[in-house]
């Protein structure tokens, strides 16, 4: 059980971790998630066909990990991330324009983004994973799409003029 | 480069870090020491729980074993069967008696003789004597004597078990066709005589001993069956000859407990014997 534990944990550890903090937006409530997802994880008395059920579980539970986070009191009288200080993803986020657009996204929007781009799951498994439908899930998507395109469209447009300025500077 | 790989790389750069991972792990350690611990607690509360079930009611248990199933195994050691049966080793007075003391050592030189046998009366008692001695009840026939009875309690094997096996009951007198006046209780020469023994399995007896009385092989290895009476009373009746050097027919059958053995010698007619089954009663 031990073995089989540690492969499964070194296996998935990170996506879960990461699928937790595009959620929560908060390492130690991501790490939280974690510890608890896994400890769940052992003591669960599934048998399950193979490892790809295995991490759906753990997307699932860990997903319901984060909605109790924010239902919880305790988190509804914490403070937001912008105002924490000494927050390492704060400033990683910062010095990522991606990052900065995905976690700027709404709660809902944020998941379906990272289960579509980052676990590459079709927008049939991720209704399945969310228990919605499939249409809600591309509704989502195409408005997250929208927001990404026009901020990173700006992003663009910063860059192109930030070329322009230097060439002009050069010239 | 696309949003997908973008988004990967970004991510890549956030770890779980050594301290939070050292806390899942140890979680999950603790958590399987725990299980053990319960899983042992269980294990040995459910054993001492056994134990103690298995000592305050181990009488019972074990009467309830006896009573239940018996395997019967045949001296041949060719096959072994399973007799779920209703002979319950009626419980006597004598089962715990332990033959080491009090008793003399005779070896029985009658047809017996393959059982090591100690008797405990050297004498004749009467029936109303060995019933509540005994605290059995036998069947009788008509005005046979009630006067003339023995006992004797049987152990085979009796160096490695010395606790009583079998109670036989003889009255020797049962019926007589006596040639002459002078008849005694060994029934010799000629005379046509009926003994009727009856035959006590006690709790420590071996069921071979009840298979072998059933079977009519407790005095010949392969006697010659006769006939089987079904009887309305007292069920199947076994009639056989034990091929001894006397003309013999011998009855067998079990009823409340008790193997009765009607044994004729000489003379003694199938009829005969079947009129005594007949007329035996409380």
């Amino acid at each position: 059980m031990t073995k089989d534990f540690d492969r499964i944990y070194n296996l998935y550890k990170n996506d879960i971790y990461h699928l937790a903090l595009s959620y929560t937006k908060n390492i130690k409530d991501a790490e939280d998630i974690v510890q608890n997802t896994f400890i769940k994880f052992y003591k669960q008395k599934n048998s399950f066909e193979n490892d790809i059920a295995i991490k759906k579980w753990l997307i699932r539970v860990s997903i319901n990990e984060c909605k109790n986070l924010f239902l919880s009191a305790w988190k509804r009288k914490t403070k937001p991330l912008t105002e924490v200080e000494e927050n390492t993803l704060e400033s990683a986020i910062a010095e990522d324009n991606l990052l900065e657009v995905l976690f700027s996204l709404a709660k809902k929007d944020r998941i379906v983004i990272h289960l579509y781009y980052y676990e590459d799951y079709s927008i049939k498994e991720i209704a399945k994973l969310l228990k919605t439908n499939e249409g809600t899930i591309k509704t989502r998507l195409y408005r997250a799409r929208i927001k990404l395109k026009e901020i990173l469209k700006e992003d663009i447009n910063y860059e192109n003029t930030r070329k322009i300025q230097k060439c002009n500077e050069t010239i | 480069m696309k949003i997908q790989e973008k988004y990967k790389n970004a991510m890549k750069q956030f770890k779980i870090s050594d301290s939070v991972e050292e806390r899942i792990l140890k979680k999950v350690r603790t958590k399987e020491k725990s299980y053990f611990k319960i899983a042992l607690a269980s294990l040995s509360i459910m054993l001492l729980s056994v134990i103690s079930i298995s000592f305050v009611y181990a009488e019972e248990i074990k009467e309830y074993w006896q009573n239940v199933k018996v395997n019967f195994t045949h001296d041949n050691n060719e096959n072994e069967e399973v007799l779920k049966q209703n002979f319950g080793y009626k419980k006597t007075l004598v089962d715990d008696i332990e033959l080491d003391s009090g008793y003399d050592e005779k070896t029985n030189t009658n047809h017996y003789g393959y059982i090591d046998s100690y008797e405990k009366y050297g004498e004749w008692i009467s029936l109303n004597k060995l019933e509540s001695d005994l605290g059995i009840k036998l069947l009788k026939y008509d005005e046979m004597m009630k006067d003339a009875y023995e006992y004797t309690l049987l152990s085979e094997n009796f160096k490695e078990n010395k606790k009583v096996q079998l109670i036989r009951i003889r009255n020797p007198y049962l019926y007589y066709y006596a040639e002459d006046e002078s008849h005694d209780a060994t029934c010799t020469g000629n005379d046509a005589c009926i003994t009727m023994l009856a035959f006590i399995l006690t709790q420590n007896a071996n069921p071979n001993n009840y298979k072998d009385y059933l079977d009519g092989r407790n005095l010949a290895a392969s006697p010659t069956y006769i006939e089987t009476m079904e009887h309305e009373q007292f069920g199947k009746v076994l009639i056989y000859s034990n091929n001894s050097v006397v003309k013999d027919i011998t009855a067998t059958f079990t009823y409340d407990n008790v193997i009765y053995l009607i044994n004729g010698l000489n003379k003694v007619t199938l009829e005969q014997i079947k009129d005594i089954i007949n007329e035996l009663h409380y």
